[in-house]
């Protein structure tokens, strides 16, 4: 078994008393796209930045492919492309000379490559930064990073500011990148992007990482909605797995993981007046974790 | 180390502002050996014995008595006129705040450190362009200067004279700029780090001044990097580049001291994410 590409191990930064990233422990698997999922302040850039080796961490370790990613930056920034949550170019240089920048500054950088990914997303190269809107910004920065063939791409909310169908096509070159063998760590608000393009998931709330979620596993899941006449019977021994939730007086959802079957057979002999069946879904898990904030719009994705 | 991308970046961000800078001084530089060529010389050394009677004169001159009254003398008083002075200040707290305060308050560093390069390799072409600049700038102060003198034909005026001013007035920018890029290389803001290099400078011209007028107080001199700026005292032909080594080399190598520690604090700091 190949060790992992990404780890950390109890991983912590502290600004004075306040705690940005608390006893974070991870690994993540060449070849994976990981999804971080947070609201604002959850730490997500924190443990990026902090994988960046632009913050010193206060306790525990980070490494990139066994490297130490504070003290041999150098050494794991050649294997990373790094998109920043909020991607400021220079200001002075148009679209071309970015894209010659930064396809020059490494060594993996590949300018044709850029000049093609530019093409993709409909992007004018001759503007200057400073006379672009900001989802063109978005874009160019997009192209610059994901030009490079690095064994990671590391990327902060990618889609911010940019228009639906670009969005789609940032997400489907994520995944070519996956399938050319790239591994991405690829942070978001949008429930929707993650679920369509990641292979598992990290929840954080208030610096702590809460859980992990494998999304396969997530899509067997289902959620059957009964809306029962009398009391809820016992469940059978065969049901013992599954997870009963009482909503209001009358729904009972049933959370089961795999064949609906048995559920539904056992509902049949009820007396239930209406079902409804559906997929789990990202939301379900969120919401354990942060139940006030997955109200809103963005995060419904 | 010798990335030729981040080089030409930090020309590209710098060259403006040069050229700007040194065909200031040129044309002053020029225009002030012209003005020179003008003077009646009888007249000012008059002024100066009687307009000034019982004042501590000397002391306030930035170059011996007897060399106010020459060609030559007064063509040096240009290496420490305010107009010079201004600009090479201008030049040095405005490269010296841009190399990581400015970087990071426009948010360009945030992609700039996440290249496979070391913190000191992201320094060092802000630091060679914007010393290679400053020799450019004091380079054509002397410059205009030489093309002055030739111009106004000023035969008993050899304008090799003024090398060893243009070197203390590099050096005076070398360290400016290296004191700047240290204040910066622990701040976020590049207004801040331009608010404290700026009062740094107030402060030091006020305790010059303090030392130059008050015989008692003249200890203050070794408080203040413009102790070791001197032009005027280089116009010795034996002395001459001897006293400029001496008091720019002092410049030189705390410059190199502040550059050290900014490189230092910069390899060592977090990166704050941009504002």
């Amino acid at each position: 078994m190949t060790s992992p590409l990404v780890a950390t191990e109890n991983l912590t930064k502290c600004y004075g008393h306040f705690t940005a990233l608390d006893r974070c422990t991870l690994a993540v698997p060449r070849g994976e796209i990981f999804g971080l999922l947070g609201p604002n302040g959850a730490g997500k850039t924190t443990l990026l930045r902090t994988l960046m080796g632009f913050l010193r961490p206060t306790a525990g370790t980070a490494t990139i492919d066994g490297l130490d990613c504070y003290r041999q930056a150098r050494e794991v920034h050649a294997r990373v492309s790094y998109l920043p949550g909020d991607a400021r170019l220079f200001r002075g240089m148009d679209g071309h000379q970015v894209l010659r920048f930064f396809q020059s500054v490494r060594p993996d950088g590949d300018l044709p490559r850029a000049l093609e990914l530019a093409e993709r997303l409909e992007l004018d190269l001759s503007r200057q930064v400073a006379r672009c809107s900001t989802g063109m910004r978005q874009k160019l920065a997009l192209v610059a990073i994901l030009a490079i063939k690095a064994p990671l791409l590391i990327l902060d909310e990618p889609t911010s500011n940019l228009d639906p169908t670009t969005r789609a096509q940032v997400l489907h070159i994520v995944q070519e990148a996956r399938q050319a063998g790239q591994t991405v760590i690829f942070s978001s608000h949008v429930l929707s992007e993650i679920e369509t393009i990641c292979d598992r998931v990290a929840v954080l709330r208030r610096g702590q990482l809460v859980h992990l979620q494998a999304l396969a596993e997530l899509k067997r899941q289902h959620r059957i909605e009964a809306r029962l006449a009398g009391d809820l019977p016992p469940l059978p021994p065969q049901l013992a797995g599954v997870e009963v939730q009482r909503n209001g007086d009358q729904w009972v959802a049933f959370r089961t993981e795999g064949d609906l079957l048995p559920v539904l057979h056992w509902l049949s002999e009820q007396q239930v007046s209406d079902v409804r069946v559906r997929p789990v879904g990202l939301q379900t898990v969120y919401e354990q974790f942060h139940p006030h904030v997955a109200t809103g719009a963005k995060l419904h994705g | 180390m010798m990335n030729r991308a981040l080089w030409s970046k930090s020309f590209r961000d710098a060259w403006l502002l040069m050229l700007c800078c040194a065909a200031v001084l040129l044309l002053f530089h020029l225009l002030f050996v012209w003005l020179v060529s003008r003077m009646n010389l009888a007249v000012f050394e008059m002024f100066l014995q009687f307009g000034f009677k019982g004042m501590n004169l000397p002391n306030l001159l930035p170059l011996p008595l007897d060399l106010v009254t020459t060609q030559r003398g007064m063509i040096l008083l240009a290496y420490v006129d305010p107009v010079v002075m201004f600009t090479i200040t201008v030049w040095a707290i405005a490269r010296g705040s841009d190399a990581v305060s400015g970087e990071i308050d426009r948010g360009t560093m945030e992609l700039l450190a996440a290249q496979p390069v070391s913190r000191f390799a992201i320094l060092l072409p802000q630091i060679g362009v914007t010393t290679v600049g400053a020799a450019a700038i004091c380079l054509a102060c002397w410059l205009g200067t030489s093309l002055g003198v030739r111009l106004m034909k000023l035969t008993d005026v050899p304008s090799r004279d003024y090398l060893p001013a243009a070197l203390n007035l590099f050096a005076v920018t070398f360290f400016l700029a290296a004191f700047t890029t240290m204040i910066g290389s622990w701040q976020r803001s590049r207004w801040k780090t331009i608010g404290i290099a700026g009062a740094f400078c107030v402060i030091q011209l006020i305790l010059k001044i303090i030392a130059r007028l008050s015989p008692d107080l003249n200890w203050l001199v070794y408080t203040t990097y413009l102790g070791a700026f001197e032009p005027g005292w280089f116009l010795d032909e034996f002395n001459g580049w001897t006293l400029a080594w001496q008091y720019s080399g002092l410049l030189f190598g705390l410059g190199i001291l502040c550059y050290s520690a900014a490189a230092m604090i910069f390899s060592r700091r977090d990166l704050p994410a941009p504002l």
